[in-house]
């Protein structure tokens, strides 16, 4: 039915080893440049045949920044309290060669989640990293599946 | 004949072109007639008479005089110029400064400068033509080297309609520096009284610049507000905001004092108001940064009370989300953190040092006992995922965490005490021929607690505590993809790539009765699923071949679509007496985007057992060229919410006359949250925004008229 | 070609010496004409031009204290120097009584010079007496002045 078994193939078409830096991370959610890092780094693995390895033994480097990561509300039972909010992520990531030349790169890429809102602080925040690292999956997805588009 | 030059002349040559040049010796002048253009440097005068004196560079124009300098235009009946050193005075002239589109114009004017100007009883507008829609007259106005005009006894006029009179006017002419900065702002409300707003703007230095916003309330009295940014390099500046106000009013339900209360809120009695809110980026040394973060309010309507205005909420998040990239805990927010977070980053490693506080104004403000907890501090250690050595093929990544929690008062469950939480998880991927990938991994878990005053269920009072738990799993996924050739305008490929996907996810039961709970890592639930999930994702190729024949490949992600269902092997086991089955929701999350005018995304989830949907979360927006829009969202889940939300925009007159209508409804109590209908009309040179928001509490009505290029003004 | 002839004139100012390749004398005396590289020198004032007439009042027209010269019209490749001023046209007239010298560009503008700057225009009057220059421009192209930064203000 000319569905073929695809997958693999190396980003940007040509990059063999990649290594890959831990995103600077401008917002307050302190885990947000790990998150993205860690999740980059597992779909590169999985979905191309890229090896990522460690920053001295490849020429090719992945550097990213967390631009911001903002709230706002989705729904409210009442103008007093909100029972849904959103996190919206803008992400800044470039794909550098030799000499820092830029190969490939992309500026305010950006994903939003919903998350319940919880009277207590603590669940609240523990919402809010979840949709943070529900974005950072879903950014590294579309950004490795963008990277090797070369059909 | 020959002259020494008095002025000390620029090296500037100057041309004249007229139908007759004549010179007089006696009065060592050039006199040119008839379409005079003098052109010299990046100056140019045209008039119909012009006397020129080469030495003193001195010209008086007269008749149609137009003088360019830079990007200023002058126009006047007549003026004397020093073309050199530009200065001089103009009469019935209008300057147009064009960096900010401005219009000075008035009896006597006077070019003090390049840059600089001044008018007695002149007026300044940013509309064209000589009768302007608006325009602000004042006794002396003055436009200064760092771009900010001055005016004093300013009056707004409404075409011929004198509408608002401030003593002091400052309008930012050349400068791009335009952070916050307004007409005073005048208007009326219920809770406010009379309002007066007038920022004054300091601009310190070049890197550095405060803005004072005094804020008059009839109801209430005057509010100082200051607000001081500073630049220390790209990666260090801060804003520090501050405001005070001793309130006449307060805030309960007693009907003469019911303008004044928020209902949500226990009643305010406290008269001084105050809000001290900060962000700071700092560059450390060896590649550490600091961020700041400092929100400390008086009250818990303070911030649902002034949302407007300049200092208001809404302007300060807006604010801090432009120049840090994080905003402020909402307004219905009553416990705000404060936080100071330092950052190292190694290639793979990470470190990051918080102090977090929660400022919980409802404890602090009614006494209550305040158990909000606090974490002083937490030092999290990171290692991404990487090989672990050579070429194992064995990948590892870590979290660990030492926090020490706080609390002000404690109860015997709400306790203070330190925790230390070391977890690293170890993968080992495998690719089977193309597509096949497979990823075993597995974890484990260490963690201490000592507390000093928690007793658990069984009366045990031991100081520290452990635990220890594994975790493991398998991801299996492959890959298919078809290539459909279009042909069309807007793509000649799509392709279709379909990711089928199985993992399995486990940890074991273990017992945490005997823990203090802090947060969700000191209860770590049992896990047995096995998930399966299918991802399609349509992507179209388009072609452009530009003018040099190159050709460029965009891609562009139409559709995103993900269905998933996990398998709870845990009631499996326990046969019918389970109390859960062990089938769970059945998910589809979708993200549409196929063309500019077009985007949706979704979540809807359906129970198998009860085959009931337990959530459909659908939102999205069509829109137009012509700049209309209608954005839905329909947001229902079981336990949780169940709203409407519609919002639809016009754009009657393109880019003149546009509306919009808006609704927000909470279907489980079935009632409306809010409507909003409004209507925004773009001149040239001002706009004009009504907007009646119906929240059932309350309704407010604002009007909000903007000048382009100096601010807007409006009533809340 | 004839050798050099000098003509002085007697009022006392300044005399006028003119010398040139070929000079023919009108048969009534009212008029000389010099032709082939004219030079015309009088005080600090320099003319040189391709041809130059030189019209005498007949002894009706002339006043007491006039020179006898009633004016002196130069054509073709007209340079006028005076002290730092220099000029160039196509024709240049000079009438003594009102001391009015009047250049003329036909094929090229009629240009004056003081240092780096310069002056051009169809027709450049200079008014000795009240120390006034007028240039006027034709319907096609206008009056052009052009000062230089470095000169010092020299005026025309």
């Amino acid at each position: 039915c000319g569905y073929r078994l695809a997958g693999g193939g190396f980003i940007h078409n040509d990059v063999t080893r990649v290594s890959v830096a831990i995103f600077e991370n401008k917002s307050t959610e302190s885990r947000a440049g790990i998150s993205f890092t860690n999740e980059l780094i597992r779909e590169i693995t999985a979905k191309t045949d890229t090896i990522v390895v460690d920053a001295d033994n490849a020429t090719r480097k992945i550097s990213g920044t967390v631009q911001s990561i903002t709230f706002s509300t989705l729904s409210r039972s009442s103008s007093e309290d909100v029972t849904e909010r959103q996190v919206n992520a803008r992400v800044d990531v470039v794909l550098t060669g030799t000499g820092g030349k830029v190969l490939w790169s992309v500026k305010n890429f950006s994903a939003s989640e919903s998350y319940d809102v919880s009277s207590n602080t603590v669940n609240d925040e523990a919402n809010k990293r979840e949709a943070v690292d529900l974005i950072a999956e879903r950014v590294a997805e579309r950004l490795v599946s963008q990277i090797t588009n070369d059909f | 004949f020959s002259f020494s030059a008095s002025m000390p002349t620029q090296k500037v040559s100057w041309r004249i072109q007229a139908r007759q040049v004549s010179y007089e010796d006696k009065r060592k002048l050039y006199i040119a007639e008839n379409d005079v253009v003098i052109t010299g440097g990046k100056t140019r005068l045209e008039a119909d008479y012009v006397e020129f004196s080469d030495i003193t560079k001195e010209a008086f124009a007269k008749g149609n005089v137009l003088f360019i300098s830079g990007k200023d235009t002058i126009t006047c009946t007549s003026m004397n110029i020093n073309l050199n050193s530009e200065t001089g005075t103009i009469n019935q002239g209008t300057i147009f400064i064009q960096d900010n589109n401005y219009y000075i114009s008035g009896e006597t004017l006077r070019k003090t400068g390049e840059f600089t100007y001044d008018a007695e009883k002149g007026s300044i507008t940013t509309c064209e033509g000589k009768t302007p829609d608006w325009k602000i007259t004042g006794k002396d106005i003055e436009v200064t080297i760092d771009g900010y005009g001055h005016a004093s006894h300013a009056v707004l006029w409404a075409k011929k309609m004198p509408t608002l009179y401030a003593p002091y006017f400052l309008f930012p002419a050349k400068t791009t520096r335009q952070t916050g900065l307004l007409l005073p702002m005048a208007g009326y409300s219920d809770n406010m009284g009379f309002e007066y707003q007038q920022p004054l703007f300091l601009a310190l230095s070049d890197n550095t610049d405060a803005t004072l916003y005094p804020y008059y309330m009839s109801d209430r009295g005057v509010m100082l507000s200051g607000e001081y940014r500073y630049i220390l390099s790209p990666e260090s500046k801060g804003i520090m905001m501050m405001s005070y106000l001793e309130d006449k009013t307060v805030g309960d339900d007693t009907n003469e004092n019911q303008d004044y209360n928020i209902s949500a809120t226990p009643d305010r009695t406290n008269h001084d108001r105050y809000w001290f809110r900060m962000k700071h980026d700092q560059e450390l040394w060896y590649g550490f940064d600091a961020k700041l973060n400092i929100d400390y309010v008086s009250d818990m309507d303070y911030l649902r009370t002034f949302t407007d205005g300049f200092a208001g909420f809404d302007s300060t998040d807006d604010a801090f989300e432009d120049m840090f990239g994080r905003d402020l805990d909402a307004e219905t927010d009553y416990t705000r953190e404060n936080s100071l977070v330092v950052t190292k980053n190694w290639f793979s490693y990470g470190l990051n040092i918080e102090a977090l506080w929660y400022d919980n104004i409802k404890a602090r403000r009614t006494d209550i006992d305040d158990t909000t907890l606090q974490t002083l501090p937490s030092v999290e250690f990171f290692a991404a995922r990487r090989k672990i050595a050579g070429d194992s093929g064995l990948y590892y990544k870590m979290d660990s965490e030492f926090t020490s929690f706080y609390r002000q008062d404690t109860t015997d469950t709400a306790v203070t005490g330190q925790r230390a939480d070391l977890h690293p998880i170890f993968y080992y991927p495998i690719k089977f021929g193309k597509a096949f990938f497979i990823e075993p991994y597995a974890g484990v878990r260490g963690t201490v607690w000592n507390t000093d005053d928690f007793t658990d269920s069984d009366g045990d009072d031991a100081d520290t505590r452990t635990r220890g738990l594994y975790e493991m799993g398998m991801d299996l996924s492959t890959s298919l993809s078809r290539v459909f050739t279009l042909d069309a305008d807007f793509a000649e490929k799509i392709q279709h790539k379909i990711v089928p996907g199985l993992a399995y996810d486990y940890i074991p039961s273990v017992d945490q009765e005997d823990l203090p709970y802090f947060d969700a890592v000191d209860d770590i639930s049992e896990e047995n699923i096995i998930t399966w999930s299918l991802t399609n994702t349509f992507t179209s190729r388009h072609t452009i071949t530009d003018e040099n024949g190159q050709e460029s490949r965009t891609y562009k992600e139409l559709l995103w679509f993900s269905l998933s269902q996990g398998y709870d092997i845990r009631y499996e086991r326990d046969g019918d007496d389970a109390d859960e089955d062990p089938w769970q929701d059945l998910t589809l999350k979708y993200e549409l985007n196929p063309l500019k005018y077009l985007r949706s995304d979704g979540t809807i989830a359906f129970d198998p057992n009860t085959s009931h949907f337990t959530k459909i979360q659908v939102g999205g927006m069509v829109s137009d060229n012509r700049g209309d829009s209608l954005y839905m969202s329909y947001r229902y889940s079981k336990s949780y919410s169940h709203t409407w939300k519609t919002k639809l925009s016009t754009n009657l007159v393109p880019d003149t006359l546009g509306a919009y209508y808006s609704i927000e409804k909470d279907l489980e109590d079935r009632k409306t949250v809010e409507t909003g209908v409004g209507i925004s009309i773009n001149r040239p040179c001002w706009g004009l925004n009504l907007a009646f928001t119906d929240e059932s509490a309350d309704k407010s009505f604002a009007f909000m008229v903007i000048l382009k290029g100096i601010g807007g003004f409006g009533t809340k | 070609a004839q050798e050099n002839k000098t003509a002085d004139k007697k009022q006392p100012p300044a005399d006028l010496k003119i010398t040139s390749d070929k000079m023919v004398a009108g048969k009534d005396q009212s008029m000389v004409e010099f032709t082939g590289n004219v030079k015309a020198v009088r005080a600090d004032s320099i003319l040189l031009a391709d041809s130059l007439k030189v019209f005498f009042h007949t002894s009706k027209t002339q006043k007491e204290d006039q020179s006898n010269v009633k004016r002196i019209l130069a054509t073709g490749n007209v340079e006028y120097t005076e002290g730092a001023r220099k000029a160039f046209s196509d024709q240049a007239n000079y009438d003594t009584a009102e001391e009015i010298l009047i250049l003329t560009g036909e094929q090229t503008q009629a240009r004056l010079l003081t240092g780096k700057s310069w002056i051009s225009g169809k027709k450049i009057t200079l008014f000795k007496t009240q120390d006034r220059v007028v240039v006027e421009s034709s319907e096609k192209t206008r009056v052009e002045a052009f000062f230089d930064a470095e000169d010092q203000g020299g005026s025309l």
